[in-house]
């Protein structure tokens, strides 16, 4: 069996999930957010 | 989930419902063209989940791509997914089943609930979920209506994959009508035709987006300003 497409959705989801994740884990436990965080929801939030 | 709040939330899924309909099920026979039935396709939507990247992973599979470019061409298209998430901590503070919500932050369930327009009668909680679980269903539902399409109906595929260069033709005009400043377009045109021409197809598109990267650091300042 061919497992190279198998390897490729799990780079590729591996990849997905953590760029989604890291946000969270990194800074997601503190009290207050970090002050960027607003200036860069406005940044993203113009941009949609 | 109760059947209250997803009555409340459908309605206002529906234009993310139109949109993720139609582009999983180009996703779908597309991915059936280039070899990979319903269940590589089920397998994509529902641990990737990312439009781009799954239209991408056609490409990479079709040119049997090595893995290492795998990791860092779907890293370069995917890493705004990192400044959603950035935004969205305050709002996933204390929510329930929010390592779904986290996973399911694509770009439109981002734009739907960085708006902060909570339906009526429906807990904050209830509605991220529905939402976010809602615009997934709605993709892997069009990707397997794409997948079936493909096995079952003859289609000529020419033109289909023109689905993702529309796409991304359409986020470029958005992106032209929402700043006031054009530079970052022209740049990016500019520099993706020199390279592709100096480089060739094959090797053009990493050097071409490391530059923009670089100049647009570089920029960074007078294009705050100019917005």
């Amino acid at each position: 069996m061919n497992l190279y497409p198998l390897f490729v959705i799990l780079i590729a989801a591996a990849v997905i999930i953590t760029t989604r994740f890291v946000p969270f884990l990194l800074l997601g436990r503190g009290e207050e957010p970090p002050a960027y965080i607003v200036s860069w929801e406005m940044y993203c939030r113009r941009r949609l | 989930m109760t059947g209250k709040v997803l009555r409340k939330t459908i309605p206002v899924t529906l234009p993310v419902m139109a949109g993720f309909l139609s582009l999983g099920t180009a996703f779908g026979i597309l991915l059936q063209d280039a070899g990979y039935g319903l269940p590589w396709a089920l397998l994509m939507s529902v641990f990737i989940y990312a439009g781009s990247a799954q239209f991408l992973c056609v490409e990479l599979l079709a040119a049997g791509a090595s893995l290492s470019q795998v990791a860092i061409l779907t890293f370069l298209l995917n890493f705004r997914h990192i400044f959603y998430g950035l935004t969205m901590i305050t709002r996933y503070r204390g929510v329930k089943r929010k390592w779904y919500l986290i996973f399911g932050l694509a770009d439109e369930t981002y734009a739907f609930l960085s708006a902060d327009k909570i339906s009526e009668g429906v807990e904050k909680d209830d509605y991220y979920l529905a939402v976010t679980a809602l615009h997934q269903t709605y993709w892997v539902i069009g990707t397997i209506i794409g997948s079936l399409a493909g096995v079952l109906i003859p289609f000529d595929m020419a033109g289909i994959d023109f689905a993702m260069t529309a796409l991304f033709a359409v986020l470029v005009v958005e992106q032209w009508k929402a700043h006031s400043t054009h530079f970052p377009v022209v740049l990016g045109f500019f520099i993706t035709s020199m390279a592709l021409l100096l480089f060739g197809a094959d090797h053009f598109l990493i050097l071409a987006l490391v530059t923009i990267c670089a100049v647009l650091l570089l920029c960074r300042k007078r294009l705050e300003g100019a917005e």
